[in-house]
């Protein structure tokens, strides 16, 4: 069995850059520290501080989005491999099922790496200090997470001999009876309390809120058992003729269908007849020039359509939930949606589909153009234009469902997208600079925009608390906040974009 | 027009490797139209052909990256389709402008290709020290990849086929950027191979490489091989004298079959369909 070789090929081929640059190694360190912030709260359980975290985890369970966005991958990509995988080990004597095997436990490794390990250190504190809340929380996180890895490999496989049809609305289903909670959550009266047993999440909640533990850990085992029967299923098919490469710095990656258009850029690039013919004529607004081939290469390949049907998958659990500490209303009232708290992550994702698929590209701007403030000013109304249509949608829906507070959700959501966005291209330009995409700069990316993400969501809170006096200038900084960040990252953006190497 | 005036006459039983009739389309727009080629024990054979002609889709069906649509393909004696794996510990394969994990040292990338082609550990060590001596890479054995030259690169990936003692090489343009020495280096090891009972399929784009390197050569085009075999039996086919170079035969066979669709635009076509 070549299991242990794959496996251990795909980690070191990933954390192989630490060697290289050894200081990078202590940010790996820094996530164990990231959710030390819950410490607190597992020693005040039941107090107000335990409460306001137990209160906003149920409300905002965000590390739950990420495994489902893991599963909505597999509505529009296949069974993806690495370049080198593709030429050097499936090219040789192993079998489908070993391959299959070690992928799904790298891909189980590097979930656990990211989700997990900030986890980490509050699991085993409230295993010691037998905090039964805790515990089950945790261990439904990591429960969730594993299912979620395993459905996706396994679908990811039979998705290319069966209708692919069928297997798309078997991971719609999926998705839907995970969000099964949401009809009782609605409308208690008419959906029974045991739909929340047919979803993990459901069950998460009912562990966490109703004591009953019986038959919640009976579903979720079921929902293991089912996952390890699709894998195995899945392990029996001869897939490697039919696997689709993908490029190696994608090797990592989080969801989308990024990884599946890079060739068209390579073939776009031969000959000079696919440069875009604007940079031949030289057009005289370049920042709209660049924003226009941003939208048409984004609506021809269907970024669109899968940023929005992911979106809203992902956004459809969430939107009805509702705190269950009723009695904490009189003290904070964040009136924010948890769909917003996807959005904060639109960026990041933006720029892994721009690595991916502009990435190839850049020579010809390079080459071509010295305007590279138009350039990233471009590629940022570009990422502005996908996401506030999405976040209007969203506001909408809500005004209508009367769930939450349009105005500070919509002020919220387009202040920190603005700074997420220029934050995004400076980023997504390092990457390219670095010439790789690893789980490294993942968490660099995630820790960075979640700093960021941090000065308008204080002052929003601050203006729930202090709603009246102060609510005008905390406006006024958030604005002069975003608009000054904004333009400091597209400035050193440009600086790095002129140092890239093609 | 008969391609290979042996193929018939061939005992496919006698071959390492035997492709008959193997048709190949990506989205009903034709790759392969019924290539059919055998390499016998110990012979090299060249495959040349324009670009998009079906080289690598050709050696890609042969190693079981690609599905044919119909055809035979045997190699060692199996039949692919019933024995999709065994037969590829047999097969040394260096792929077209591959690219390798840069972030593995030069000798961790071979051995971990070794342990996966189930060397034995205790073997593999000696061994790629070994092969790194041969092409003077003994010296960036504890480098990262990402720091190697393209040429080193490719040393490498070659390096890598030869780990499990192949039966079989398949090299898709084997020499590029690799320099003169480190060409004349591999050029050695693979005729060192060829006597040894080693069989070898080549794809190059290097004809003068091919005219004096091959035993016979296979020229290909719209995914079909117009004509194959020896120098002399393919200056028979072009009737341009005793001087003609595989240049000229070349040239004269695939001029009058224009319009070659590149097979990688029809690859991608497949890949959208998913």
């Amino acid at each position: 069995m070549a299991v242990k070789e794959i496996y251990l090929l795909r980690i070191i081929a990933t954390f192989g850059s630490l060697r290289k640059s050894k200081s990078d190694a202590i940010i790996i360190l820094a996530i164990l520290f990231i959710g030390m912030a819950l410490i607190p709260a597992i020693f005040s359980e039941g107090s107000f501080y335990g409460n306001i975290v137990v209160d906003t985890l149920l409300r905002y369970p965000i590390l739950l989005i990420f495994p489902l966005l893991f599963l909505s991958s597999v509505l529009v990509s296949k069974m993806n491999v690495t370049e080198y995988e593709r030429d050097f080990i499936l090219s040789t004597g192993i079998s489908s099922s070993e391959f299959l095997i070690a992928k799904t436990l790298y891909d189980l490794t590097m979930v656990l790496l990211l989700f997990f390990l900030p986890l980490l250190i509050p699991f085993i504190l409230s295993i010691v200090l037998l905090k039964i809340f805790y515990i089950f929380l945790f261990f439904s996180i990591l429960t969730t997470l594993v299912i979620s890895v395993l459905l996706e490999n396994s679908f990811k496989v039979l998705i290319l001999f069966y209708n692919r049809n069928i297997v798309r609305a078997a991971i719609l289903l999926i998705i839907i009876l995970f969000s099964l909670p949401l009809l009782n959550s609605l409308y208690p009266e008419i959906f029974p309390d045991w739909l929340y047993y047919v979803s993990p999440i459901g069950c998460i909640q009912v562990l966490l809120v109703k004591n009953n533990f019986i038959i919640p850990v009976s579903s979720i085992i079921f929902w293991i058992a089912f996952s390890l029967f699709l894998l195995f299923k899945a392990s029996n098919v001869n897939f490697i003729p039919l696997v689709q490469v993908v490029p190696l710095r994608t090797m990592f990656d989080i969801s989308l269908a990024s990884q599946v258009r890079k060739q068209k850029y390579v073939l776009s690039k031969i000959g000079p007849l696919s440069i875009p013919v604007g940079l031949y004529s030289a057009p005289k607004n370049k920042v709209l020039f660049y924003a226009k081939e941003s939208i048409t290469r984004t609506f021809r390949f269907g970024d669109f359509y899968n940023l929005i049907l992911t979106t809203f998958f992902l956004y459809l659990p969430y939107i009805f939930l509702k705190p269950y500490s009723s009695n904490m209303y009189g003290f904070y009232r964040l009136t924010l949606s948890p769909a917003y708290f996807i959005i904060i992550f639109y960026p990041l994702i933006f720029s892994q589909l721009w690595v991916t698929e502009f990435g190839e590209c850049v020579w010809i701007v390079k080459a071509y153009s010295k305007e590279f403030f138009s350039f990233s000013l471009g590629l940022f109304f570009w990422q502005l234009f996908i996401a506030l249509p999405t976040i209007f949608i969203i506001g909408v829906i809500e005004f209508f469902l009367n769930t939450y507070n349009l105005i500070p959700s919509l002020t919220f959501s387009t202040l920190t997208l603005i700074v997420n966005s220029a934050f995004g291209i400076f980023y997504t330009f390092w990457l390219l600079k670095r010439k790789a995409f690893t789980p490294l700069m993942l968490f660099i990316g995630i820790i960075f925009y979640v700093i960021l993400s941090t000065p308008p969501l204080s002052l929003l809170f601050i203006k729930e608390f202090f709603i009246i006096k102060l609510e005008f200038v905390l406006d006024l900084l958030s604005i002069i906040y975003t608009l000054a960040s904004a333009y400091i990252f597209l400035y050193k953006a440009v600086k790095i974009f002129e140092e890239i190497e093609v | 027009m008969l391609f290979d005036d042996t193929f018939d006459r061939y005992d496919p039983s006698q071959a390492i490797l035997y492709v008959y009739d193997v048709w190949k389309a990506y989205d009903s727009v034709s790759a392969l139209n019924g290539i059919s080629l055998y390499v016998k024990k110990g012979e090299i054979l060249g495959l040349i052909g324009p670009n998009g002609s079906g080289k690598t889709t050709t050696i890609k069906i042969i190693l079981g990256l690609l599905k044919k649509d119909r055809g035979i393909v045997n190699v060692l004696g199996y039949d692919i389709d019933k024995e999709p794996f065994k037969y590829k510990q047999f097969i040394g394969y260096v792929p077209e402008a591959a690219v390798i994990p840069e972030y593995l040292t030069a000798y961790e990338f071979l051995y971990y290709f070794g342990r996966i082609r189930a060397v034995p550990e205790n073997v593999l060590k000696d061994k790629i020290e070994g092969f790194m001596k041969l092409l003077g890479l003994i010296d960036k054995k504890k480098e990262l990849i990402v720091s190697l030259s393209k040429g080193m690169k490719q040393k490498l990936i070659f390096l890598s086929s030869l780990i499990c003692e192949p039966k079989l090489l398949l090299l898709d343009e084997p020499f590029i950027g690799i320099d003169p020495e480190g060409q004349y280096e591999i050029k050695s090891i693979l005729k060192g191979l060829s006597e040894k009972g080693c069989s070898i399929l080549l794809s190059t784009h290097l004809l003068d490489f091919a005219e004096r390197f091959c035993d016979r050569v296979a020229i290909i085009n719209k995914g079909k091989n117009i004509a194959t075999g020896d120098l002399e039996h393919l200056k028979q086919r072009v009737s341009l004298g005793e001087d003609t170079t595989l240049e000229q035969i070349f040239l004269t066979l695939t001029k009058d079959q224009p319009g070659v669709k590149d097979n990688r635009m029809v690859e991608e076509k497949e890949r959208r369909r998913f």
